[in-house]
């Protein structure tokens, strides 16, 4: 689902990505442990030859939005262009604190998790409506 | 044991957003499951999500959440040609939602043909 929506974005971007100018900010939205960090680092690395997330089996790995300011990409015939690229926590409805549990994380651990997890959730819900006004 | 709580459309028709959540979101806690007619606008689902990750506790862990539109294909259709006159009609009372506690329900999975809701094993 996450894919699908991403390869349709990364298409669009595709497409046409060299025609404007302005400022572009390119979500990574998704459920949680649905490999957007994994494609946020890889779009990082092949463009900036640097990580900007953290990645783990460990589903809300990522409990803050995380912001790649000036991500520039060009093209062969030299015309560039610039986004920032945010990576977001999983959205989800639930907070599985055992589900931690049993992937072997000690019950502090778990908690803490547990707790920056729902945060970063309506963080990335915030995050998204605030854009989808602005695109709207 | 499960329970469930048909909630029809004219109960939440006439609630404000905040009202209409709320109200769901009661239910869900007191460990029953909703059969809500009809649908979220797409901004209630989100703010249904973040009250959820604000109440989340020891005790409470969640919701699952399905959204189920009936004969999908038919209705799709119908509203390529119609212009989603349907819709005008019908507003939201189309289809059917299910709201249950994470801690009973473990996934909720659609078919074409039917709805299938998994509950856990204590
Ligand atoms: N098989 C397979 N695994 C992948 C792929 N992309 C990511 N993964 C794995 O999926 C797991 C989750 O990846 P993340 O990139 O951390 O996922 P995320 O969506 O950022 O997760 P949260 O930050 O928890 O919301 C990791 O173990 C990755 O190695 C993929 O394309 N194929
Ligand atoms: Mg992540």
């Amino acid at each position: 689902m996450v894919k699908s929506f991403l390869l349709n974005l990364l298409k669009k971007l595709a497409f046409n990505p060299f025609s404007r100018k302005s400022h572009i900010k390119l979500g990574v939205y998704g459920p949680p442990n649905g490999g957007k960090s994994t494609l946020a680092n890889r779009i990082c690395e092949d463009w900036l030859g640097e990580t900007m997330s953290s990645v783990s089996h460990i589903p809300h790995e990522t409990r803050e939005i995380i912001i790649k300011e000036q991500v520039t990409i060009k093209n062969k015939k030299g015309k560039e262009l610039t986004f920032s690229l945010v990576d977001t926590p999983g959205i989800a409805t639930k907070i599985d604190y055992e589900d931690f549990l049993k992937r072997g994380m000690n019950k502090e651990d778990a908690k803490k998790r547990a707790k920056e997890a729902t945060k970063g959730v309506i963080d990335s819900i915030e995050f998204y409506e605030v854009l989808f006004k602005f695109i709207k | 044991m499960v329970t469930f709580q048909f909630i029809p459309y004219q109960d939440i028709e006439n609630l404000s957003s905040a009202k209409r959540i709320n109200k769901l979101i009661n239910i869900v806690k007191e460990n029953k499951i909703v059969l809500m007619e009809g649908r979220l606008e797409k901004e209630e689902e989100a703010d249904l999500i973040e009250i959820t990750m604000e109440e989340i506790s020891h005790k409470f862990k969640g919701i699952e959440l399905s959204v189920i539109y009936p004969d999908r294909s038919k209705q799709d259709f119908f509203h390529k040609i119609k212009g989603g006159f349907t819709s005008v009609l019908l507003g939201n009372r189309e289809g059917m939602t299910i709201i249950g506690p994470a801690s009973i329900v473990k996934k909720i999975e659609k078919n074409p043909n039917k709805i299938e809701l998994f509950t856990r094993d204590k």
